[in-house]
């Protein structure tokens, strides 16, 4: 161990694989039970979830081997090593796009659960604003500084989450879970096409891979960085049905949300105990989102390096709050979302798969291997 | 920049920070009027009569220190109607000078006319639906009016709501109130397709009696009551049954048998889906905890008698209610259908439609009971009476 670890700007892989938790845990956590739950039948989404986890892994293994292949490059170095100048701006920017719509979109996301659950007088806009204020003050710092932020969050998070299922232990009913095994492959294929969407985040890797110092054990740490998020995901399903059913997990928009407000400890001081599970949730997706806009700029910054980082910010934050505040209503904000997710499967999943295969065939190397 | 422009411009940026940051949704805690139970009846022409049991703070200061106005009443009803019940509840607001604030909302009584005629639903969605509501409010039928029972005079309690609340609480030493129906549970019951239980809540004088249930079909309407003892045979079959007594003769003089704990298994041949046959077996174990007869409770044989005739009266509860539930109610609250669903899905998904409707399948199935009972302890002594020469 260094005597000064965290004087460079430099992360090692304990932060990758935080940094990969925080960033896939999201709205998955609130929303993944509903949209399995309505696709599968009993309990059955689990094995959507592991497939579609398996998927994830798989592209976790693709970004991760990439990211060893070419060290200490970003994805624009990447792609011009593989291909050209002009196709590595075009990808890069792309990304970017992506990224930047992503930001808008938990932007909205936040403020519309926000308001549903905590503030049910603040105007969305205005929670939106405060937050965009919050997201621009974090991203303002470099971006290790943000990585390291996981380090702190993720453990809260990951706490408050077991700990609202650890207090509906007395709920939970296991013959909700039965019957076992009665959803068709279809369905069960169906949903796990669902699942995946839950697991789009860490692809942003591919720019901080050059802050990585240590390329050898990315893959450890991706893959790693993904069980946790897997994991979490499993549990809190098998919870909901377990406590709720199938029946009024499908009819719930937020069953996690629900579970953590029936949450009854005794005393009466903590009786509003939600308050405390959205304050620590607000938490991780500021993380998600502060990560993303930092990418944002990052990718930016490569294709266009003249403007600094802060005039990127103050450029970016209007257009993020237009983008935030266009989708009308859930059905849209979901629609949103969707869109964003298709983009984040080609741009960030399915590319750096090509992009590998193409390095691979051509026998494309980063030119500083050993590390 | 000029150092005196600099603070100038750090003043102006604090003063804005005090403006932005105000708390939005802040509500004074004096101005929320804490609503802690709710009554909804069928009013006229088709409205809803909505009744909050609001909580008066100074009122409960006083009581609770001991002093402070003794007479002062520590809640207020107040009602409102309307076509829906969100309408009603903004309605109070023109009344009382606190808006209602349901986070705190720990009781839903429905009254039987409304749920007799399937209003059910439509009376609930408001509780599930607004995020301010809890699922852990509970649920239960009135028989006859429900917004009386929020007028009683608790003695013990503080408040009617208190006091309904931790009866509602006692299926550990009664074996005749099921368990407290959630409103989250409730929600379940409404979307599955299968009938179910709700407790009963009566009134006789200043007391409430949460004995007995009220059972609604798939249909969601509600069929009719069940008094304590069908209660508790219910609560057989659905393997509730947290302690409980039974006085059962010995020779023309009562013993009474307390259970201590129960379980029961279902098991079911569906080889002819539309014929489906159960078999339900309860293993008891229990105690004996008042006996005025003669017998000898330290000889075995007895205690197999005993135990026979704890058995003969469970199955004979459970035969009961099982007619009872199948020829007059024609609704399974006794959990057949969550049994075939979880574990004969298929046959399920075949059939589930002609279960209490159509066909009425739960109606013409067979259902045997099998009872067996395990008697741990006699009581510190043999008897009060001697042997009888």
């Amino acid at each position: 161990m260094k005597s000064f670890e965290y004087g460079d700007r430099e992360i090692g892989t304990t932060e990758v694989a935080y940094g990969v938790s925080n960033m896939v845990i999201g709205f998955g956590v609130l929303t993944l039970p509903r949209s399995l739950a309505e696709m599968t039948e009993s309990s059955d989404g689990w094995i959507s979830l592991v497939l579609g986890g398996s998927v994830a892994l798989a592209f976790g293994w693709v970004i991760a081997s990439l990211c060893m292949r070419f060290p200490k490059m970003g994805l624009k170095d990447m792609t011009k090593a593989v291909t050209n100048r002009a196709t590595a701006n075009v990808v890069v920017v792309l990304f970017a796009c992506y990224t930047f719509l992503f930001v808008g979109y938990e932007t909205r996301g936040l403020a519309n659960i926000s308001k549903q659950y905590l503030f049910d007088r603040t105007p969305e806009e205005a929670i939106c604003l405060f937050f965009l204020l919050v997201l621009a003050y974090g991203v303002a710092g470099p971006s290790s500084a943000l990585l390291r932020l996981n380090l702190i969050f993720l453990p809260l998070v990951l706490l408050i989450v077991l700990g609202v299922l650890a207090m509906n232990i007395p709920f939970f009913n296991i013959h909700n879970l039965k019957p076992l095994f009665v959803t068709d492959w279809k369905n069960l294929l169906n949903g796990a096409r669902g699942t995946v969407f839950s697991f789009l985040g860490f692809e942003i890797f591919l720019f901080y891979n050059a802050l990585i110092n240590r390329p050898k054990t990315m893959k450890k740490a991706v893959l790693g960085g993904l069980a946790v998020p897997l994991l979490t995901y499993l549990i809190v399903f098998v919870f909901v049905i377990g406590i709720f059913g199938s029946e009024v997990t499908k009819n719930t928009l937020y069953p996690t949300a629900e579970l953590a407000k029936q949450v009854e400890i005794p005393g009466g001081f903590f009786e509003r105990f939600e308050s405390i599970f959205f304050t620590l949730w607000v938490v991780t997706l500021f993380n998600t989102a502060a990560m993303a806009f930092d990418v944002t700029i990052i990718a930016l910054k490569t294709v266009f390096p003249k403007p600094e980082r802060m005039t990127w910010i103050i450029a970016l934050c209007p257009l993020i709050y237009l983008v935030a505040m266009q989708p009308q209503g859930i059905m849209e904000i979901d629609r949103f979302g969707k869109w964003i997710s298709y983009a984040g499967i080609a741009i960030g999943w399915i590319l750096p798969a090509l992009l590998l295969g193409a390095a691979k065939l051509r026998g494309v190397e980063g030119n500083e291997r050993a590390s | 920049m000029s150092a005196l422009l600099r603070n100038a411009l750090a003043l102006a940026l604090l003063t804005l920070h005090a403006l932005l940051a105000g708390c939005w949704d802040r509500v004074e805690i004096e101005d929320r009027g804490f609503v802690v139970g709710s009554a909804i009846d069928e009013g006229e022409n088709g409205t809803y009569e909505l009744t909050f049991q609001f909580v008066v703070p100074s009122a409960m200061q006083g009581k609770s220190a001991g002093g402070g106005h003794p007479s002062a009443k520590t809640f207020q009803n107040v009602t409102a109607s309307g076509m829906t019940l969100f309408k009603a509840a903004r309605k109070m607001s023109n009344e009382t000078s606190r808006p209602p604030y349901l986070e705190h909302n720990k009781i839903i009584i429905v009254s039987e006319t409304l749920a007799r005629s399937g209003k059910i639903q439509e009376v609930l969605d408001l509780f599930v639906r607004d995020p301010e509501m809890r699922r852990a409010a509970k649920v239960m039928i009135s028989s006859g009016q429900a917004k009386k029972l929020l007028d009683i005079k608790p003695s013990i309690e503080t408040l009617p709501v208190q006091y309904i609340n931790a009866t509602s609480e006692n299926p550990d030493k009664s074996e005749s109130i099921v368990p407290p129906a959630t409103m989250g549970l409730v929600h379940r019951f409404l979307l599955e397709d299968h009938g179910f239980a709700i407790p009963e809540i009566s009134q006789t004088d200043d007391k409430v009696s949460l004995s007995g249930a009220a059972v609604f079909g798939s249909d969601k309407k509600m069929k009719g009551f069940l008094d304590g003892e069908e209660t508790s045979a219910k609560n057989y079959f659905s393997g509730t049954i947290k302690a409980g007594a039974l006085e059962i003769e010995m020779g023309d003089k009562l013993v009474l048998f307390e259970v201590k704990s129960a379980s029961r298994k279902i098991s079911a041949k569906v080889s002819d889906s539309k014929a489906p046959e159960f078999t339900v077996n309860v293993n008891v174990e229990g105690n004996i905890g008042e006996s005025y007869s003669e017998i000898d409770l330290l000889d075995p044989q007895v205690i197999r008698e005993v135990e026979h005739g704890v058995d003969e009266k469970i199955q004979a509860l459970m035969y009961g209610v099982l007619d009872k539930l199948q020829k007059q109610y024609k609704a399974d609250a006794i959990g057949l259908s969550d049994y075939l669903n979880e574990n004969h899905y298929r046959t399920w998904q075949k059939i589930k439609n002609d279960w209490d409707r159509g066909e009425q399948l739960f109606s013409k199935c067979r259902v045997m009971v099998k009872v067996n009972t395990k008697m741990r302890i006699i009581g510190a002594i043999d008897r009060v009476r001697p042997k009888e020469e």
